[in-house]
């Protein structure tokens, strides 16, 4: 059941320059599912904005948030104890299964993957890919439930190159969850399609409600045609995807 | 006790506030937040005959306090509507308004004939002012001629009040009023959306697929409200207004300037309280303004 509160913020820690943790706590502990999405009501804001939910521990909720623009920017400069309009949890989330999991987190992708990770126990594999050590943020809250793998484009952290290159031998019994800018996504779809591991990606969207009712966010998949990323997914199965 | 009810061209209704087409879904997205037997009514999404997918990816864009859509009306089509959503929207007590679109006469016909019958709706109303799709839609709304015309056509096949759903993108908006209204329209709503468009400069293309789409939000509600004040003085039937109406302040602008009753369109995505906080400050206004019933302010803008 989606919830609609005035969450108080009870945190907001600047990771680097681009990078924001906000905690907020909602009054009410809801059961949360990875891939789950919260909107926010940012002040002088008109649309209220998807996030991610990094983490979900009682009645707080946490959002990994990469600064992009005057709305995240917004975000960043809100106080301890100020309130915000939150509803949540919104969508689908990763289908949790018991394959061996892979999770692939590009940039700010990294968000949904940490309550995955912590959801699907055993310490699975993630791995975090960047374009510069500044994109690599919650190192140290992976680890705490992943064995972490690091990719930087520029080689500045980790591994040089992108996330596939850390990539094990994927075979069939493998999942991959996957979150991040298309490119990478779709890169993972092709490989996929060659060596036959179930791939689940957690897209994203510009949005106006949220809720499924406005179709505005919509995504054309193969079978059935438009959905909307916020309502049917934002998780999608790749196969389901006509990329 | 102040009475919010009132009579709109024979659909009765428990208040004036009403859910905008496009913007609450069918009733079950907002189920969790509100009971939705609190609202006026509910005019559901456009539908068409056949389904229809819409326009591609991207058909959002935000504006400043405004929002460009390029939807389309993606629907599934009146048949699903009939066989699938009514029976749910039935359980409700609030009366149902389907808005119904066309790329052609024979396909606004066509619906209209499959929704004949259906008890659980209790008006039609025709959107002739969709500016998202290439045929049909706003073609229609932006020619009193047209207009009439289609309306003319239909009427007599409608077993429910018919509301003309009309285009703010004309030059004469009460032109078109009249001439739906001459044609035997029962009431009109306005405005749909304004024509806008939006572009990324990094990338140097249009924000939305389809380069232009359809504006609203506050950004429109004075253009809206100015339109409705117009046709209000000049057409007998009853007029529904919408345009960005957010807050309980916009709605009773709306109602002064002529409006019978208002919809509430983008407002549902911000917040989507705003239908009930609507109708709240409308019984709490009218009670500190001692009136008794929501007609005692329609019309009553002092000039």
């Amino acid at each position: 059941m989606k919830k609609l509160v005035s969450a108080e913020i009870v945190s907001v820690q600047l990771l680097n320059q681009n990078y924001l943790l906000l905690t907020v706590d909602t009054g009410q502990a809801v059961k949360v599912f990875a891939g789950q999405f919260a909107t926010l009501q940012i002040p002088d804001v008109f649309l209220r904005r998807p996030f991610s939910i990094h983490d979900a521990q009682g009645t707080r909720l946490t959002f990994l948030i990469k600064i992009v623009g005057g709305g995240t920017q917004k975000l960043a400069n809100l106080s301890v104890g100020q309130k915000i309009s939150v509803i949540y949890p919104l969508g689908k989330g990763f289908a949790v299964s018991k394959k061996q999991a892979v999770l692939v987190g590009g940039g700010c992708g990294s968000a949904p993957l940490l309550l995955l990770a912590k959801q699907l126990g055993g310490r699975p594999l993630v791995i975090l890919g960047g374009r510069t050590k500044d994109d690599i943020t919650q190192r140290d809250a992976f680890a705490q439930y992943a064995q972490v793998k690091i990719t930087t484009e520029d080689g500045s952290l980790g591994t040089k190159g992108f996330v596939t290159a850390e990539l094990p031998n994927l075979s069939p019994d493998c999942v991959v969850y996957a979150c991040g800018p298309e490119p990478l996504l779709r890169s993972l779809h092709r490989l996929a399609q060659e060596k036959k591991f179930e791939l689940q990606l957690s897209l994203e969207a510009v949005m106006a409600c949220g809720l499924g009712a406005c179709l505005g966010c919509v995504v054309k998949t193969r079978a059935t045609g438009h959905l909307c990323v916020c309502q049917d997914g934002p998780v999608f199965r790749a196969e389901d995807l006509p990329w | 006790m102040v009475d919010l009810r009132v009579n709109l061209a024979g659909i009765k209704l428990q208040n004036p506030v009403l859910v905008a087409s496009g913007t609450y879904g069918y009733g079950e997205e907002f189920a969790d937040f509100y009971d939705a037997r609190r609202l006026g009514a509910i005019v559901v999404k456009g539908t068409t005959d056949a389904p229809r997918e819409g326009n591609p990816a991207p058909r959002l864009a935000e504006a400043p306090s405004g929002l460009l859509n390029a939807v389309g009306l993606q629907n599934k089509g009146v048949d699903y509507l009939v066989q699938e959503y009514l029976p749910r929207l039935a359980r409700l007590s609030t009366p149902v308004i389907v808005n119904v679109s066309g790329a052609d006469e024979a396909e606004y016909l066509s619906v209209i004939q499959k929704l004949r019958g259906q008890k659980a709706v209790a008006g039609l109303e025709l959107n002739i002012s969709c500016p998202n799709v290439k045929s049909g839609g706003m073609a229609y709304g932006t020619n009193p001629d047209s207009a009439a015309g289609l309306v003319a056509r239909v009427k007599p096949f409608c077993d429910k009040p018919l509301i003309v759903k009309l285009s703010p993108n004309v030059t004469d908006i009460v032109s078109v009023a009249r001439a739906v209204e001459n044609a035997g329209a029962d009431a009109v709503s306005l405005i749909n959306t304004l024509l806008g468009m939006a572009v990324d400069v990094e990338t140097q293309r249009p924000k939305l697929s389809t380069v232009t789409g359809g504006l609203s939000g506050p950004a429109v509600k004075p253009v809206a409200l100015r339109m409705v004040w117009q046709t209000a003085a000049a057409v007998k039937i009853p007029v529904i207004g919408m345009g960005g109406i957010s807050t309980w302040q916009d709605a009773v602008e709306f109602l002064l300037a002529g409006a019978a009753a208002v919809q509430v369109g983008t407002a549902n995505f911000i917040d989507p309280l705003a239908p009930l906080k609507i109708i709240d400050g409308l019984a709490k206004y009218l009670a500190r303004k001692n009136l008794a019933k929501v007609e005692d302010i329609v019309g009553r803008l002092k000039i």
